[in-house]
């Protein structure tokens, strides 16, 4: 008998912290669900911080993408370039209809999207879309 | 005896682990997701139609400081002149020819463009940075 009340007495209190801790863990949850549902996971890069605007166009992927870093590196599609932007526009045969979609920093001066510009204009493309997040 | 001991036990499935799991989840969904979605700002780059009617093109320059330059007269960013010009500029669907000073930030440039857009341009031409 002393045995038995001995061991029930601390499973009682263990229950009821059981008990307090469903809702917690609801709440856990359904937080959980929210950020997976709402949210949406992307590489991001401290050294490109896109321009904000008060645009409201959708940011669509399209084939050309050139990306502008801080440390005034450029990247096509994902590759580093080490020699000249129009030469690598170039080997990817742009059409007439491509869009050209460049992610700069913000804080990078104008002249770093002049290669950009020129290489359009000598590759005919007309279409240039500019990256930038809402202004908050 | 002994047996009927254990089996009750074992029945018992510890949550613990289980919300342990979940916390992770739920700290990795906070910390990598992100909420403000891309946006985008279109130049038409028509090579074509812009050399026709350069001549009609209204020049804008965008100088450090916001002091833009509209054909050689001098307006500033945000101030009532420049805001009735771009509105002027949009009624009479003209072409504009927008480039800026190598020093001045990417971001005023985009700045300018959408304030642009927003004055109802249509058609904009970026060119390259003049010294």
């Amino acid at each position: 008998m002393m045995i038995f009340t001995h061991t029930q007495k601390p499973s009682r209190p263990k229950r009821q912290l059981d008990d307090s801790m469903v809702p917690a863990i609801n709440i856990v949850f359904l937080l959980l669900i929210f950020f997976m549902i709402a949210g949406h996971i992307e590489a991001r890069n401290a050294d490109l911080q896109i321009p904000a605007s008060s645009s409201e166009g959708e940011l669509v992927a399209r084939d050309i993408e050139i990306q502008i870093l801080v440390n005034g590196e450029y990247y096509l599609n994902g590759q580093k370039i080490e020699k000249s932007l129009l030469a690598s526009l170039q080997a990817l045969a742009p059409s007439a209809e491509s869009v050209v979609t460049c992610h700069i920093d913000r804080n990078l001066p104008f002249s770093a999207l002049d290669p950009v510009l020129s290489a359009i204009r000598q590759l005919n493309i007309k279409r240039l879309q500019i990256a930038t997040e809402q202004r908050l | 005896m002994l047996l009927n001991n254990l089996a009750p036990r074992k029945k018992t499935i510890s949550i613990t682990p289980l919300i342990d799991v979940v916390f992770i989840l739920l700290l990795f969904f906070m910390l990598s997701s992100t909420f403000n979605q891309k946006k985008q700002l279109e130049i038409k780059h028509a090579t074509s139609g812009v050399s026709q009617s350069e001549g009609e093109a209204v020049q804008i320059v965008l100088q450090p400081e916001g002091v833009v330059e509209v054909d050689g007269a001098q307006y500033r960013v945000g101030e009532q002149p420049f805001a009735q010009l771009l509105n002027t500029i949009a009624e009479n669907d003209s072409h504009v020819r927008l480039s800026a000073r190598a020093s001045v930030s990417v971001q005023s440039v985009v700045e300018l463009i959408d304030m642009g857009y927003q004055a109802g341009i249509t058609q904009l031409n970026l060119s390259e940075s003049v010294e």
